[in-house]
């Protein structure tokens, strides 16, 4: 090889970085396949949509207030059946089970002799992600509207018909959850990739949801991204007749797109150090 | 001073974990288009200085420059051109081989038709769509060299390579190498521990112990210095006794046994004088031979324990 054809290898133009970003989030999908991490989406989003069904199903008319919408109790019980706990141990699995898939193959060094830049795969498993847990609660989302519509047909008694589907509230909550559930993403994943073992990663997650839950109502417990969601759904208005969503971001939420930054920051050099 | 005939050049390169000293001022020099046979005991630094190659591990001391160029400011360029192997195969066991070759080609943005060139180079067409978790171990070592071979790299590097093959799958895989050396002019630099997996198909060699590089050159290099390592045996009735008798020609033997003398070869001249001197005390002489060492000998005598 001369001279000449050697110096074309290191000035011949770079893949522009979202080419690269591309092929690194197509990479991502197919590796999803098969993975115990897409069914946890799957079943996140399906299971406590299910248990809210059979609730109003078998038991609907206990829940209603008189003159108010039967989509405010079936929403924001199902919420809050997601918020509270579910969503946080949702998200810390999730993390480590996108993560794992590396850890397991061992296919970091694999990866790290790629000519892709660090930043790139590290942001782009994160991606992957955010994209799979933004699925999760649109997907949850779309199963309450599909069973709030289906007990129109099977249980006409509660009244859905009469009431106009609250899409506008339901978009609102869905970002909002989810903004608030990116903090708790971002955190998991810095630790996930850190930690080769899958219980450090798991330790954290529950610790941090069970602290978060504790010191809920405490100053300053914001600043801890597993309680997000919750406080997320506190501030939802549901005495009236029809649900409220303000579709401002709280300050919890913007915390937890602060943790999401920092990540982005701090977390590809931290890590490269945690691999080696 | 750049020497455009290396692809890859290291410079007095180190590196320690910890305290622990693993490659001690190693310049490597792979001339292009060459197959370069990286030799050494398990544990010698062969796969950190495979990693660092690749930057994997940053040096600390010494430089990595990789077709003329300096590793550090222009990793990933120079990647794009590198196919690489590192110790065991890094596999994803729920997908199939199609499926893991995918991933890395739209990782690398390559073109579509090279996961099935690669798939028919390492003989794995048929068994592609087969979840890897399935696979032998050989199976898994081919679709790993598979792999390293997706992009169509101008430098191959490949850490133990054989491991888990069978004696057909090593035939093969050197057949592949010689292969991708003269017909594509690719240059591969191959590390193994056994010197007779390389033997056969390296044109260069360089062997490394505790984190040293103890020779590299060409393949005819290393059995010049063979050549040097050849030595006379003789067989006799009293080996100790030729020794006091013949003090300064035999200064150089060892006593190997009570009827044995080895002494290193020097010429033909000086076998011819020193047997007429045996015969001339008195010693008979029952068996005189020269023997020169195997290249695994060689290789065995680098890399043995300095006592």
């Amino acid at each position: 090889m001369s001279l000449t054809s050697t110096s074309v290898l290191v000035s011949s133009p770079s893949p522009a970085w979202w080419q690269l970003l591309g092929g690194t989030l197509a990479a991502e999908r197919i590796k999803l396949r098969r993975t115990a991490a897409l069914r946890l989406v799957v079943g996140f989003a399906a299971a406590p949509v299910l248990i809210i069904f059979a609730v109003f199903y078998f038991r609907g008319a206990t829940l209603l207030t008189p003159g108010q919408s039967p989509w405010v109790p079936y929403l924001h019980n199902a919420w809050r059946t997601e918020v509270t706990l579910l969503l946080p141990l949702f998200a810390v699995l999730l993390t480590s089970l996108v993560v794992q898939v590396e850890h397991r193959a061992g296919t970091w060094k694999h990866l790290l002799a790629q000519p892709v830049p660090r930043r790139t795969l590290f942001v782009g498993k994160l991606l992957t992600v955010l994209g799979l847990s933004l699925l999760a609660q649109t997907l949850h989302a779309a199963l309450l509207l599909l069973t709030g519509w289906l007990l129109t047909v099977l249980r006409p008694e509660l009244g859905f018909q009469h009431y106009a589907t609250p899409l506008a509230p339901l978009a609102a909550a869905v970002l909002r959850i989810y903004a608030g559930t990116v903090g708790i993403v971002a955190v998991q994943y810095v630790v996930s990739l850190a930690w080769r073992s899958f219980v450090v990663p798991i330790a954290l997650g529950l610790v941090g949801t069970v602290l978060a839950l504790t010191v809920l109502r405490i100053a300053h417990a914001d600043l801890l991204p597993y309680g997000a969601p919750l406080l997320t759904w506190h501030s939802f208005e549901a005495d009236g007749p029809a649900l409220r969503v303000p579709t401002a971001l709280a300050r919890h939420e913007w915390l937890s797109l602060i943790w999401l930054l920092l990540v982005l920051l701090a977390g590809p050099a931290w890590v490269r150090r945690r691999l080696g | 001073m750049l020497d455009t005939s290396l692809l890859i050049e290291t410079e007095q390169l180190s590196f320690q974990f910890g305290p622990t000293p693993i490659l001690r001022a190693v310049s490597l020099q792979v001339p292009t288009g060459s197959i370069y046979g990286f030799l050494g005991p398990n544990g010698a630094g062969k796969s950190t200085t495979l990693r660092l190659l690749l930057g994997l591990l940053p040096a600390p001391a010494g430089s990595v420059r990789l077709f003329g160029h300096d590793l550090g400011r222009h990793r990933e360029a120079l990647l794009r051109h590198v196919g690489a192997l590192i110790e065991s195969p890094s596999l994803y066991e729920h997908l199939s081989g199609r499926d893991n070759l995918e991933a890395t080609r739209r990782l690398r943005g390559l073109p579509a038709a090279r996961t099935a060139t690669v798939l028919a180079l390492v003989g794995l067409t048929a068994d592609a769509h087969r979840p890897v978790r399935q696979y032998s171990l050989g199976m898994r070592q081919r679709l790993s060299i598979a792999l390293a071979l997706l992009p169509d790299p101008e430098l191959l590097i490949l850490d133990e390579p054989t491991n888990g093959l069978d004696p057909n799958g090593i035939i093969e895989l050197r057949e592949l190498l010689r292969y991708l050396q003269r017909e594509h002019g690719k240059t591969i630099l191959v590390s193994s521990h056994l010197l007779s997996e390389v033997e056969r198909v390296a044109s260069h060699v360089g062997v490394i112990r505790g984190g040293e590089l103890l020779f590299q050159g060409s393949l005819a290099d290393l059995q010049l210095h063979q050549a040097g390592q050849a030595h006379i045996v003789i067989e006799t009735q009293d080996a100790a006794a030729c020794r006091q008798l013949l003090p300064a020609e035999l200064a150089d033997a060892h006593v190997t046994s009570a009827g044995t003398l080895q002494l290193p070869f020097r010429s033909p001249e000086r076998v011819a004088a020193l047997v007429q001197q045996l015969v001339a005390v008195g010693q008979p002489l029952y068996q005189i031979a020269c023997r020169q060492p195997s290249l695994e000998d060689t290789f065995l005598h680098l890399t043995a324990a300095r006592a």
